[in-house]
């Protein structure tokens, strides 16, 4: 049997909005931007569970 | 992180019909966990590590979730989408981990959860509403 396949992978992303100033999160009525934005991401063998490829990137929105 | 043993085993009992409707992680049935722990993850986990005793570190989905792709990949894939939203006065700590669970119980060996994410996401302020938004995909 080959051994030389691509592993099977699991691919985790998140994406964290921040708001200010609110109780309540309506998007697109209240008009709000969040004013930071966290998104990550993780692949990972889903046998092995080895950790393929990570990612972060955060988004400060200008004047946060 | 990889799957949890937890979650690998109601992955066979979804396949074989054995599961329960409690067990689904469905819009009523998904809970995405907040916590403060750093520890390193373990497939045998099986929910967040923190020791807060927040009840509201566990949200429930925001209306219309889940979806099975929700529209903001170009891709085909199965790609899982869950999304809770926490108010001002809830889950104001340091968030390090997040874990997709079928349950909002505390309960020692109760639900599974399918991951435990690890990730410094800053310290909630009581003045903030956060909303986060989590994705799982199996590729082959």
């Amino acid at each position: 049997m080959s051994t030389d396949r691509a592993p099977a992978k699991l691919v985790e992303r998140i994406t964290l909005e921040k708001f200010d100033k609110t109780d309540v999160y309506e998007p697109g009525v209240e008009g709000l931007r969040p004013f930071e934005v966290i998104e990550a991401e993780i692949v990972s063998d889903l046998h092995t569970g080895a950790v393929l490829s990570s990612r972060v990137e955060r988004k400060v929105a200008e004047g946060a | 992180m990889p799957l949890t043993t937890t979650m690998r085993d109601l992955f066979a009992k979804f396949t074989t019909t054995e599961d329960s409707t409690s067990e689904r992680f469905s819009s009523t049935g998904a809970w995405i966990w907040v916590g403060s722990s750093t520890s390193a993850f373990t497939s045998t986990q099986n929910s967040v590590l923190t020791t807060s005793t927040d009840p509201d570190r566990a949200q429930p989905q925001d209306s219309g979730y889940p979806k099975r792709n929700d529209g903001t990949d170009s891709t085909g894939l199965n790609i899982l989408a869950y999304r809770g939203t926490w108010t001002t006065s809830e889950a104001v700590f340091a968030w390090e981990e997040i874990a997709l669970r079928n349950t909002s119980s505390t309960a020692v060996g109760t639900g599974t959860a399918m991951t435990r994410f690890l990730q410094s996401l800053g310290t909630k302020a009581n003045t903030q509403s956060w909303q986060l938004t989590v994705k799982v995909t199996v590729s082959t």
